[in-house]
């Protein structure tokens, strides 16, 4: 069997337990240290792929034009979300597709730089992507974080979470 | 959802957040959105000590509370033209005068955050497995550096007794060797087990207290094996053991050599090391006549903090460096941001490179620019902090030169004489004469911070003849309408050249000087 999953049903590392760190944890008396590795490698993988969906969804935000205000917000919200998610399977296990997932956005780990700071601003970027996606009474005004300084939060929140995740030993 | 409640919620989370915020109540405005008001906290330079504090804030105000998972911090979208009104200005005014006390708890909550390295980078070196003495000036920094030591100890999980030497001040009974050691014993406790053994210890020790001093230091001298054999114990359970003595100086010099020959006692061959701060010219590790205590380099290596005004462009950056550090906790970009031209050079001046007697000056200094209505901190406002500055020199010198207080005014009359009125420089040039009392003297005016060094050592003239180039201290001219005249030794703080030394007035102590000295 192909240890590299594609897909969000079985199996899938993802969805073997509630926390697929705790998993690894919790099997590594009964499998032996290649077979540990290798569902590390599983959950390294998923995280990498996380990461490098967020870099695209930061990729494409940054290709807007800002007159298309709403769209760059979103896309800079999702790219935050997504590394974000891999940020914390890698130090928990914690993933999600449910739609709750989204107000986790400030949930991390508290060795992570600047850890307040992240948290407050990846909340206040969640509620500007919701007036952005669902308010049709919203101007660009509205929005607690200027298109210009969400830009720049994302793509330094992308930096700590690589120079984070290196730290971790991920090679990205 | 009315008006009432959008201020009521607004000012509960704000003052909340003035909880953890020394009681200053940071700019609040309330954003109204198509979703609903958004709280805004507005900072000049957010950091991440306001996220924190935002968080705190929400998790402890009402459930219903408007802005309980809709607020943020926001840099300000302009910076005032009264930057002293600002709440982060009060704010970096409260932190800067909780800073000039340091001990073992400063910065408890982010020490190595907080902490600006000395000038030589000793942090490295006074880690390490050895015995330090650490000289330098009230202010220096000696106690930050015994702090960053103490606080590697405690992130370490290594055992240490932190002695601050205040308590002791002006004992000179034998006793105090006793009731030192029996506070590193107790505190070093924490870190074994309070086994029979230390009970014994303890209850030797408190015995001594009921005897004449000499039988007490005799049987402080029975208990040192034993005594040595418990740290040994704790070194051998946790690592190595470190003792910090603060403030030696404080304490009688005849008793300073007999504490530290008792602790060193203990502590020789034992993984464990001294590492004890105080005034050079009043400390005295060494007893030659006796041959006790500790002498440097053979038992202690010497760190200096303190190199006057030698190297004062150094010193610029280094004040700089410390102010600016407490200026972004406290929500402001730099220290230049609330500061006139200028402004920090005088201060360098002024303080003469020491770094606490900046920081007073500076909490001085925007105090009095604000109640002059200023809007930013002035070379006139700090020049005004200087002369109340010398007030507290002179009572400092009460616990760092008790019972010469009349001597020291008197010979600093003599050489503010000479600079005020007869010269009108605020610098001279004073003959190297090691053997000369009047010389030694005046060394210990610059050990209380009246008189600063500018350079250790020149020949401006004839060979063989050596000088130290000196200044007077700035809060005994400047601020004072009646001393405005006086030339000033330089604007921006730079190593002087020997062409600019050379042209200083020199000052001979004279008969008045000499009599009063050897009194």
């Amino acid at each position: 069997m192909n240890a590299s999953s594609t897909k969000m049903k079985e199996p899938s590392i993802l969805i073997a337990g509630a926390n697929c760190q705790k998993l690894v944890r919790n099997l590594s008396y009964v499998l032996d240290a290649a077979a540990v590795q290798r569902l590390h490698d599983e959950v390294n993988r998923n995280v990498l792929a996380l990461y490098a969906l967020g870099e695209d969804h930061l990729g494409f935000a940054q290709t807007v034009p800002g007159r298309n205000w709403r769209q760059r917000v979103s896309r800079l919200y999702y790219g935050a979300l997504n590394i974000k998610r891999a940020v914390t399977l890698h130090h928990s296990g914690d993933f999600s597709t449910d739609a709750s997932d989204h107000k986790k956005i400030g949930n991390l780990p508290p060795d992570f730089p600047n850890e307040n700071t992240y948290s407050t601003r990846l909340t206040n970027l969640r509620d500007d992507r919701n007036i952005a996606d669902y308010s049709h009474l919203s101007t660009e005004l509205d929005l607690v974080i200027p298109l210009v300084d969400a830009q720049t939060l994302v793509v330094d929140f992308r930096e700590h979470a690589r120079s984070y995740l290196q730290s971790r030993g991920l090679t990205l | 959802m009315t008006m009432g409640t959008t201020v009521r919620d607004g000012l509960e989370l704000v003052n909340a957040m003035a909880v953890k915020l020394n009681s200053v109540k940071l700019d609040f405005y309330v954003k109204d959105r198509a979703d609903g008001p958004y709280g805004i906290v507005e900072v000049a330079a957010p950091a991440e000590r306001f996220f924190r504090v935002l968080k705190e804030a929400q998790g402890g105000i009402s459930e219903d509370n408007l802005f309980k998972e809709r607020a943020t911090i926001s840099r300000r979208a302009s910076a005032p033209t009264n930057r002293l009104s600002l709440p982060e200005t009060q704010l970096f005014k409260a932190t800067l005068s909780e800073s000039l006390t340091v001990d073992r708890y400063t910065f408890s909550d982010n020490f190595f955050g907080r902490y600006i390295r000395s000038v030589f980078g000793f942090e490295d070196q006074v880690v390490s497995a050895a015995n330090y003495l650490i000289y330098g000036r009230r202010g220096a920094g000696k106690s930050s550096l015994l702090a960053y030591a103490m606080h590697r100890c405690k992130q370490q999980g290594l055992p240490y007794a932190w002695v601050d030497m205040q308590v002791y001040a002006d004992r000179d009974d034998a006793k105090v060797a006793i009731d030192v050691v029996s506070e590193v014993l107790d505190q070093l406790s924490k870190f074994g087990e309070q086994s029979n053994e230390f009970r014994s210890l303890k209850s030797g020790l408190a015995e001594c207290a009921g005897m004449d001093d000499t039988s007490a230091d005799r049987a402080l001298m029975r208990l040192l094996p034993r005594l040595k054999s418990y740290f040994s114990a704790i070194v051998d359970l946790k690592g190595n053991v470190s003792v910090f003595i603060d403030d030696l100086h404080v304490v009688s010099a005849a008793m300073q050599p007999q504490i530290l020959a008792r602790l060193y006692s203990i502590t020789r061959g034992n993984r464990s090391y001294l590492k004890i701060s105080g005034i050079e010219q009043f400390t005295r590790p060494w007893d030659s006549k006796k041959n006790i205590g500790l002498q440097a380099p053979n038992d202690a290596q010497v760190l200096k903090l303190d190199y006057n005004l030698t190297m004062p462009d150094k010193s610029r950056d280094h004040i700089a460096s410390i102010l600016d550090a407490h200026a972004r906790f406290c929500g402001l970009p730099d220290s230049a941001y609330i500061s006139g031209e200028g402004v920090l050079s005088r201060l360098v001046w002024v303080a003469a490179a020491v770094p606490r007697d900046a920081l007073n000056l500076f909490a001085q200094a925007i105090t009095k620019a604000s109640a002059q209505g200023q809007r930013r901190v002035s070379i006139t406002s700090v020049n005004a902090a200087a002369s109340e500055m010398a007030e507290q020199k002179l009572r400092d010198m009460q616990q760092d030169a008790h019972g010469q207080e009349e001597r020291v005014q008197a010979v600093l009359g003599e050489i503010r004489k000479f600079c005020v009125t007869d010269k009108r420089k605020n610098a001279f040039l004073l003959e190297i004469k090691n053997e000369d009392a009047a010389f030694r003297f005046i060394q210990e005016l610059i050990a209380l911070r009246f008189v600063h060094v500018l350079h250790e050592g020149i020949t401006p003239h004839e060979a063989g003849r050596r000088y130290q180039a000196l200044m007077l201290d700035y809060g005994f001219y400047v601020g004072i309408r009646a001393a405005r005249s006086v030339d000033l030794f330089q604007k921006d703080p730079k190593t002087p050249t020997v062409q600019e030394l050379r042209k200083l007035p020199i000052f001979t102590p004279g008969a008045q000087i000499n009599s009063i000295v050897d009194d």
